[in-house]
């Protein structure tokens, strides 16, 4: 289990690593090589490392143990094809997990970056509306129960195409480089991860590389349905690219224009569980 | 800490992740039990694995100053 | 209509009325709550440093023993009463303790001496006051109708059906503890120092609303 465990972190570093790339492209620089990120990761790896002296030090380095840890945990219930809910539980809790990032070391930088990432709380309400949508058709909220529905009626992209839609807004809210990624903005040097330096920033980012894994598989998992194991990675890949698309195409909201159309999806998506609920699933 | 407390750390970490997937393939543990093992385990493992390659052999942390 | 929400109860402790049960959705909420709880107790609060903007000035604001012993104690306090409500199996305890997550989510900032700070905190209390009566009135439906608060009751589905507006009551109940789009005052709150507390305020009401959506699925 733990060699799963380490070569998805490693694509899914990759997968960012694809991402920055097509970004650089559509943007007409040549762009890092794919496998950045993970020389990123190990290069902080290899820097000196300490810890602040207005820090907390227990919560500014628990917290890096509980962001690998909590995506660790999303891992597992994705390959134990657990409970959906579980997952966007984790989901939601990445958002404390920013919130104590950013907090833990008192740099005004990392405070707002922390701030923003409560503000931003708005994102994950159209990710309950569009599992709701998915528990009215399938009965079930364990992933292998959704898979299998999927096996019969066939995809969900096509079935609730837009919770589908919804749930990819979601996912484009935690890219890096992305229209809402307002917590890493650069007015505020890094945001939340400002202060997390070396082997703290090192952690970050493998963590950083589940969550991608974990998020577009449970994506795929969701709205494809059961996919063999060179066909789920493709489909990452395609996601990816869709998604860096997304990024490099759109600029950077303000942090209120960014919580204004969250707000605004969730209204469309609450009108579309109505819908589903009053008209389609009587 | 001391270099030879975070290598310790790390092997101790190791030992339970790679002990705990090779007791679920076994089929002696059920998937629950190994994850929650993995859970605590892998990411004590992954930083004390990155301090262990930079940590010095004296204690004690650079002080922040400022910039 | 809609089976294993959290998964299927592991371990049921029946302790009079006050039923607790643990599902593998409910034990991650739980161990979550916990695990920050812990990091309340034994870590310090951070010297929070404010930069003059365009200069060159920086400065660390202190907290004080007193005040960080009692923001401490109302931090712990949230932890005990988020750890209740992921773990009861009691329609009306889950609202007492969503109740009581509102009272100290304001205790952990009311010590702060800053104005910004009380004036959220003041707010925030005012709509977390009015979110109670939604709160309250959503129990009380749901104990009129189905004739019983157990969730292991509501889970076997014998139960008269819960009507929507119970279940919509007792999610704007929730909702009003501190989630979108009434966090508006809680986050001015997050300016206060002391890191390892703030952060049990929204980590207090993240967890409640995702128990309250396993709640309104069951019955």
């Amino acid at each position: 289990m733990i060699a799963e465990l380490i070569l998805a972190t490693f694509f899914g570093l990759l997968l960012l690593g694809i991402h920055r790339k097509i970004i650089a492209r559509i943007q007409r620089r040549p762009g890092p090589p794919i496998w950045q990120e993970i020389l990123h990761m190990l290069k902080f790896s290899f820097k000196t490392t300490w810890i602040p002296k207005t820090a907390t030090p227990v919560l500014f380095v628990g917290v890096v143990l509980i962001a690998i840890g909590i995506w660790t945990a999303a891992f597992y219930i994705l390959v134990s094809g657990g409970s959906i809910l579980v997952i966007l539980g984790i989901y939601m809790l990445h958002k404390i997990v920013e919130h104590g990032f950013g907090l833990s070391s008192g740099s005004p930088y990392g405070k707002y970056g922390g701030v923003r990432s409560v503000i931003s709380a708005a994102s994950e309400i159209p990710l309950f509306v569009s599992v709701a949508v998915i528990a009215v058709y399938t009965h079930s909220l364990d992933l292998s129960a959704i898979m299998q529905y999927q096996q019969v009626h066939g995809p969900l992209l096509i079935i609730a195409f837009p919770a589908a839609c919804a749930m990819f807004l979601v996912i484009l809210s935690k890219m890096p480089f992305g229209p809402f990624s307002i917590v890493e903005a650069k007015e505020l040097v890094s945001g939340y991860k400002t202060e997390h330096f070396g082997i703290w920033r090192a952690g970050l980012e493998i963590c950083n590389g589940l969550k991608t894994f974990v998020l577009l598989a449970v994506f795929l998992a969701v709205f494809i349905g059961p996919l063999s194991l060179p066909w789920l990675l493709v489909g990452m890949i395609l996601l990816i690219v869709i998604l860096a698309f997304a990024c490099a195409l759109t600029p950077m909201m303000s942090p209120f224009d960014s919580v204004t159309i969250q707000m605004l999806v969730t209204a469309l998506m609450l009108v579309y569980a109505a819908i589903v609920l009053l008209v389609v699933h009587p | 800490m001391k270099r030879t407390t975070v290598v310790r750390i790390f092997w101790a970490g190791a030992a339970v992740c790679v002990v705990a997937s090779v007791l679920f393939f076994m089929g002696i543990i059920p998937l629950p039990v190994c994850a929650a093992l993995l859970i605590v385990a892998f990411p004590v493992t992954v930083l004390s694995l990155f301090f262990c390659w930079m940590a010095g052999e004296f204690g004690g942390d650079i002080p922040f100053i400022g910039y | 209509m809609i089976n294993l929400i959290g998964g299927v109860p592991l371990y049921v402790l029946e302790f009079g009325d006050e039923l607790v049960y643990f599902t593998p959705y409910t034990i991650t909420l739980f161990l979550l709550a916990l695990t920050f709880t812990v990091l309340v107790l034994i870590s310090r609060p951070e010297k929070q440093v404010d930069i003059a903007f365009g200069g060159d000035a920086y400065r660390t604001k202190e907290i004080s023993v007193s005040e960080m012993r009692f923001r401490r104690f109302m931090a712990i306090a949230c932890g005990l009463a988020t750890m209740g409500a992921m773990v009861t199996g009691d329609i009306f305890n889950f609202t007492l303790f969503t109740a009581m997550v509102g009272i100290t989510n304001v205790g952990i900032v009311a010590a702060v001496k800053s104005l910004h700070v009380q004036d959220a905190a003041y707010q925030y209390g005012l709509v977390a006051l009015a979110a109670t009566v939604p709160l309250f009135a959503g129990a009380a439906i749901y104990a009129a109708v189905t004739g019983s608060l157990s969730m292991i009751e509501l889970m076997k589905g014998t139960l008269p059906a819960v009507p929507l507006i119970a279940k919509g009551m007792l999610m704007l109940g929730v909702i009003g503890e501190g989630m979108a789009p009434f966090y508006a005052a809680k986050a001015e709150m997050f300016r206060a120092p002391g890191a390892p507390y703030v952060i049990m305020c929204s980590l207090s009401s993240l967890l409640l609303f995702l128990r309250v959506v396993e709640i309104v699925m069951l019955g």
